[in-house]
């Protein structure tokens, strides 16, 4: 079962020194002599996959003879030792799955725990996650610590912080938008992912900027054995993929276009808005980074959204024209190099944003070009290691923006409308340095880091002290325990030059963690993990004293609060906002993971409580924060039968804050009503309760791989709460419903 | 922001979800649809007459007695009962006429003065400050409340003048029953302030006028209809379309006509089956 391959297996096979590079290839077939596709070959401890023909290659093994492990869905595991340089023909046994392999037996040091584990997902468990519809980003959101978003739309929101409060970075690079249009996908294919890793807090002095949680993306390198290629087409998009050597070293690329503009106009000619996406990545790498001249990575990867009228002309029925456009572009290149005890990467990277959207004669334009440079240096010693770097960002933030003024503090409302455009240079720089020392016999581990920032956009130094203890106890028990504080500069959004508040300061978090790993017997393990926090300086509207986490109209909760939160950072709110807010947060997160054997999936579930306050001198009171969730629980699971593979997702979580309407009046100026709020988010909608399920099939023939997936989301059409709506005059109110069962068809198919 | 609410909009229809909900143009319970301030806009010396258009659950005029009062105008309204409670406000006489008074200068000495001086009257205005009025009435036992902005300015506006009431571009006096009727309202163009265009260069235009339509019986395709005039006067008269009711044989109509700076005039015809 090559879907759940455990991750253990590249760490537990012996890494040696790699004094030099010695490429192997070769080819696993059965024992019939039939090429064997799909199977993981780890070569002293790196990890690929074999073609449709069984082909594998690796460029950069060490010399000499190395350990050679092979495992696929239905043969025995294969373990042994070969020398690279010359082809490899691997054969296999039928008769076994992998989940039988006893990979405890093998012998090696693997890495010592040096802070929280995070939790991490590989592109097979990606794709056996019912419901994620193969996407990495979704399938986040079905581990701890990560709270649901309404209607499946995209968004990380990290122990009660903010979307905006957390970032995601792709090989170091950060990416500003994550979801075309919010959620319909992330902006890579899973298929030109190595890997994820979720930090939900308590991260280390390497990531800034940012006082919630961290994703780290991991691109994936070609296969320069061959060219080869791949399509997948879905009921919502088609992607083509190619790979293989190029100039010295191995390309990999993808283009994804979405088509769901074509298919709404041809199944309802009447509906003329038409939403497209479009994505491109492109990959090249050369060298090996033990080589004298180091590994050198180009990379190159964008997303284009687009929401307008099909027909020029065309309008919605109250006449408005509408016309929505998110794009951005990131190009980087790395190069890294690792010389002994020594290792270095330096990757400079520039990009180009735009969001627009523009609604009749009102809208906002934003065009940001951000240069960074992330550099680091680490030294490895016997019983430790200390790194160090330099994180360099300079931003030019374009604005071209025509909207109706907010209510200033102290002056009456007002329906005036303004226009301004311009643009802004501002440098963040951000050095720091960490430290690992293991101790007490190598079972205790001791990781102080220090993380000095300067912030242009609020022209001011901050500092940051983390540690994180870790403690190896006997059978493989593990505890970590880590503090540290996060600040994040305020957002550029909020500092706009007609209604924004030029002086507003970061915002900072304290964060604590304390968690336990233990492995359980066949492959399982179970984390738990405590955690509290802490948030001052939050920019909080300095009219209604709703803070931007909780800010929804003013704070309404549901539906309206939650689409703020997603598009808070890229559009802003414009109310005058000061650092008057706070925040805490307190939870525990269980995870009780397997991941192999007759079946593979985890449980997680978690406990977590979020809590906002404004401006104390308008208002003291503690309130839920809008995407407050006490109870998460999700359930995922895949079974293979054969050739087919079988998934199912349960999810349950507690439903969101919202604020009932006491009352309301009418404007007769705008001849419409107005709400008169209730208790502010003093009630939650019913909790959130949904089952998806996954049917895989693949056929592998000589001409290639064919993969056909079923993904069925709400397949019992629940149709749960997700907001409130009400009536003309407030005098009734109804639920608005989540998405009814859908599903998702698409195939695959590799040469 | 009206981005955002956007984004929650498409949310919420990507969820095609959500209870079909009586439409806000018909009639079927007592309304307070329209107040007149006369006129609109007042210098800080100036005095405003204040009337309400109430309604019962048949839109015909409702005679009970409106109680009037006006709110601290640097303070944000959103609640009326906290943000302007009548112990903290400003109570409006009514004289014989049944009109509510306005006298800013009570406003200032109440609330205080304008912490800057107004802007010059001009072709094109300039902001205006705004003091809100709230009225309520209670109709069959059903409590109405409304707000209503009055604006201050260096020179007074005028409110608008319907001088048609169309249906299918002729007297609005009858219906088909079933049938679908086109529905305009015409202003009096003498009764027009000029505004501007909102060019980079602006010109002198007639203000703009928005009517609403509300209707006892039948249904209605939008909420209002928008009058649009250019600089030589000749206007883009909006519609909505009147889906005649089956079920009765009469009906009442009433349009709300609001130009660009909160003046208003109604009108209300009752409609009889042909």
């Amino acid at each position: 079962m090559r879907r759940f391959l455990p991750l253990t297996c590249a760490a537990l096979v012996a890494a040696p020194t790699l004094a030099s590079a010695a490429p192997a290839r070769g080819v696993v077939v059965d024992d019939a002599g039939a090429p064997v596709a799909e199977a993981a070959v780890i070569i002293a401890g790196i990890e690929v996959t074999t073609d449709a023909a069984g082909g594998f290659a690796i460029d950069d093994v060490g010399a000499g003879t190395q350990d050679v492990l092979v495992v696929a869905d239905g043969f025995e595991p294969l373990l042994g030792r070969a020398v690279p340089g010359r082809p490899l023909r691997l054969v296999l046994v039928r008769g076994g799955l992998v989940n039988d392999v006893e990979l405890v037996t093998l012998e090696a040091d693997a890495p010592f725990v040096d802070e929280p584990a995070p939790y991490d997902l590989d592109p097979a468990t990606v794709g056996a996650v019912a419901g994620a519809g193969n996407d990495a980003l979704k399938a986040v959101q079905s581990l701890p610590g990560v709270a649901r978003i309404p209607f499946g739309l995209g968004g990380l929101v990290l122990r009660g912080q903010s979307p905006r409060n957390s970032s995601v970075f792709l090989d170091g690079v950060e990416v500003p938008l994550l979801y075309h249009f919010g959620g319909l996908a992330s902006f890579i294919p899973t298929p030109l992912l190595d890997g994820l890793e979720v930090m939900p807090g308590t991260f280390g002095a390497r990531w800034g900027r940012t006082q919630g949680g961290v994703v780290e993306v991991r691109s994936r390198a070609a296969r320069t054995d061959r060219w080869r290629g791949a399509t997948e087409i879905s009921l919502t998009d088609a992607q083509a993929r190619g790979e293989g050597p190029l100039a010295g070293g191995g390309v990999v690329f993808g283009l994804r276009r979405s088509y769901i503009d074509g298919i709404l106009a041809a199944a309802a000619p009447d509906l003329t808005l038409a939403p497209r996406y479009l994505d491109a990545q492109a990959r090249w790498d050369r060298g090996s980074e033990s080589a004298r001249t180091g590994r050198l990575t180009a990379q190159v990867f964008g997303s284009d959204d687009q929401l307008r009228f099909a027909n020029p002309g065309d309008a919605m029925d109250d006449g408005t024209a509408l016309d929505y456009r998110s794009r951005f572009v990131r190009a980087a290149l790395t190069w890294r190099r690792v010389d002994g005890p020594w290792s270095a990467t330096v990757t400079p990277s520039i990009g180009a944003d735009e969001v627009s959207l523009r609604i009749d004669g009102q809208g906002i334009t934003r065009r940001n070009v951000p240069v960074a440079l992330r550099a680091e240096l680490e030294r490895d010693w016997r019983d430790g290691r200390l790194a160090g770097g330099l994180d360099v960002l300079g931003t030019r933030y374009g604005y071209d923006i025509k909207n109706q003024a907010p209510t200033m503090p102290g002056a009456p409302e007002s329906d005036q409308v303004t226009q301004r455009d311009g643009a802004r240079w501002a440098g963040d720089v951000g050095a720091w340095v960490e430290g690992f020392y293991r101790i007490a016999d190598g079972r205790l581990g001791v990781k102080p880091g220090l993380r000095l920032d300067r912030f242009g956009l609020s022209d001011e130094w901050v500092a940051d002290p983390r540690l994180a203890v870790t403690h190896e106890l006997p059978g493989g028990w593990t505890m970590a325990t880590a503090i540290g504080r996060y600040h994040q500069p305020p957002a550029a959004v909020d500092l706009d030059p007609a209604f924004g508040n030029q002086d507003l300061r970061a915002s900072v978090s304290t964060q604590a963690s304390f968690g336990v790993t233990a492995p359980l017997p066949r492959a399982s393990s179970l984390a738990v993990t405590a955690y509290w926090e802490q948030s001052r300086g939050l920019a909080v509207d300095a009219v209604t004293s709703a803070t931007a986490q909780s800010a929804g109209g003013p704070q309404g909760g549901g539906v309206g609060a939650a689409s703020r939160e997603l598009t808070d950072e890229q559009f802003g709110s414009y109310s005058y906002r000061e650092n008057t807010g706070r925040g805490r947060g307190a939870g525990v997160e269980v995870m009780l993971r397997k991941r192999s054997g007759a079946w593979a999936g985890w449980l997680a579930y978690t406990y977590a409580r979020a809590e906002r306050r404004g401006d104390p001198r308008l208002d003291p009171t503690w309130r839920p924060y809008v995407l407050d969730q006490p109870h998460v629980l999700t359930a995922v699971a895949a079974v293979p039968l054969g050739a087919w593979q079988l998934g199912a997702r349960l999810r349950f979580a507690s439903g969101n804050p919202i604020t009932p309407v006491a009352g309301a009046y009418f404007d007769v100026d705008r001849q419409d009503y107005r709400p008169i709020d209730g208790p502010i988010l003093s009630e939650r909608l019913p909790a959130f309760a949904q089952l998806d399920v996954r049917v895989d099939r693949t056929w592998r023939r000589p001409w290639g791989v064919t993969k056909l997936f079923l993904d069925i989301q709400n397949v019992s059409n629940r149709l749960n709460p997700e907001g409130v709506s009400y009536n003309f005059d407030y005098s009734r109110r109804s639920y608005t419903r989540g998405l009814p069962v859908f599903p998702s068809l698409g195939v695959e198919f590799t040469p | 922001m009206r981005a955002l609410a956007l984004t929650a909009a498409l949310a919420a229809a990507a969820a095609c979800a959500g209870d079909e909900l009586a439409p806000s143009t018909q009639i079927t319970a007592p309304r307070l649809l329209a107040v007149a301030a006369e006129p609109p806009v007042t210098t800080v010396d100036g005095a405003v007459a204040l009337t309400a258009l109430v309604v019962d659950g048949d839109g015909v005029p409702a005679a009970a007695p409106v109680a009037w009062r006006a709110c601290n105008p640097w303070r944000v309204v959103r609640d009326p009962e906290l943000d302007c409670a009548p112990a903290a406000s400003l109570p409006l006489e009514v004289d014989a006429t049944g009109a509510a008074r306005l006298d800013l200068a009570a406003v200032r000495a109440r609330f205080g003065e304008p912490g800057a001086p107004l802007p010059p009257p001009g072709v094109c205005p300039g902001p205006t400050l705004a003091v809100p009025v709230i009225a309520t009435v209670t109709v069959d036992g059903v409590r109405l409340v409304a707000r209503k902005d009055v604006g201050v300015a260096a020179a007074p506006r005028r409110a608008p003048a319907i001088a048609a009431l169309t249906l299918d571009d002729g007297p609005a006096d009858g219906f088909a029953p079933g049938g679908t009727h086109r529905l305009a309202a015409v202003p009096a163009l003498d009764s027009l302030d000029l505004t501007c265009t909102d060019d980079p260069t602006p010109v002198p235009v007639r203000e703009g006028v928005r009517t609403y339509f509300y209707v006892s019986a039948g249904g209605l395709d939008e909420t209002f209809a928008e009058v649009r005039y250019q600089p030589d006067d000749t206007a883009a008269i909006g519609a909505v379309a009147l889906t005649a009711p089956t079920d009765v044989d009469r009906l009442r109509l009433w349009a709300v006509m609001i130009d660009g700076d909160g003046g208003v005039a109604w009108a209300g015809r009752e409609l009889h089956a042909r």
